[in-house]
């Protein structure tokens, strides 16, 4: 079984990856940490060191498990307002 | 006789056009509301002693809204409240433009005073936005903080 799930990228992970949103295919298990791996390895970088995790809408922790379908985002420090 | 009145919803808003706070002033007030407090963000320059020619705004829009919807949950938690009432605009904004609003009532002032300024720190904290400031010297992505939730 593998979970593929959506990918939202902001600010200046948006601009280094050149899109705003990818699809990941990741195995069983994976977590919102397996999925940032995957996704420094893809784009070769280390970018997401310090940056915020979403699940579905909710800030979450790095190590929390992914479902199939489930839209992870990884956001910049913020500055809102 | 008249039916029990269903209370206005709260209203959470994330625009691209521009905020107008007299209309949101509206949506917040009531007879029973003795309290109307707003606090307005804009666009400052200078800012950091540079000039500000604009900003983009970039934000993940549902995120906001739901993060504008929990916080202020949390916020009645705590306060007597009636109506609440926030927009964040995204987009590119000029020096002086509103980015943020925040309208609370309630039936006395101290409840209203202190939940506006307390959801102002919250949504500043949490709200999933970026700026990017544009000046003379060109841009940069302005630096903000990461406090809201765990990090990578």
């Amino acid at each position: 079984m593998r979970v593929t799930v959506t990918v939202l990228l902001f600010a200046d992970l948006r601009v280094a990856a050149e899109r705003s949103q990818v699809q990941l295919d990741l195995p069983a298990g994976a977590t919102v940490r397996t999925a940032a791996d995957r996704l420094e390895r893809d784009l070769g970088t280390d970018r997401l060191h310090g940056v915020m995790c979403a699940v579905n809408e909710r800030y979450a922790d790095p190590a929390t498990a992914l479902a199939e379908g489930d839209v992870v985002a990884f956001l910049p420090p913020v500055s809102g307002g | 006789m008249t039916a029990p009145r269903t209370p206005p919803q709260d209203l959470f808003l994330v625009v691209s056009e521009p905020i107008e706070p007299a209309t949101l002033l509206r949506e917040a007030a009531s007879p029973a509301s003795g309290a109307v407090v707003s606090f307005l963000g804009s666009v400052r320059s200078p800012n950091r002693g540079d000039v500000v020619h604009h900003i983009d705004y970039e934000g993940y829009g549902s995120m906001m809204v739901a993060e504008m919807e929990r916080l202020c949950a949390e916020a009645r938690a705590r306060h007597p409240l009636a109506r609440v009432v926030m927009a964040h605009r995204l987009g590119r904004l000029a020096a002086g433009e509103i980015s943020l609003a925040v309208v609370v009532s309630s039936a006395h002032r101290h409840a209203a005073l202190q939940a506006c300024a307390e959801m102002v720190e919250e949504l500043k904290a949490r709200l999933p936005v970026w700026k990017f400031e544009a000046g003379a010297a060109g841009g940069a992505f302005v630096p903000g903080r990461a406090d809201a939730g765990p990090t990578l």
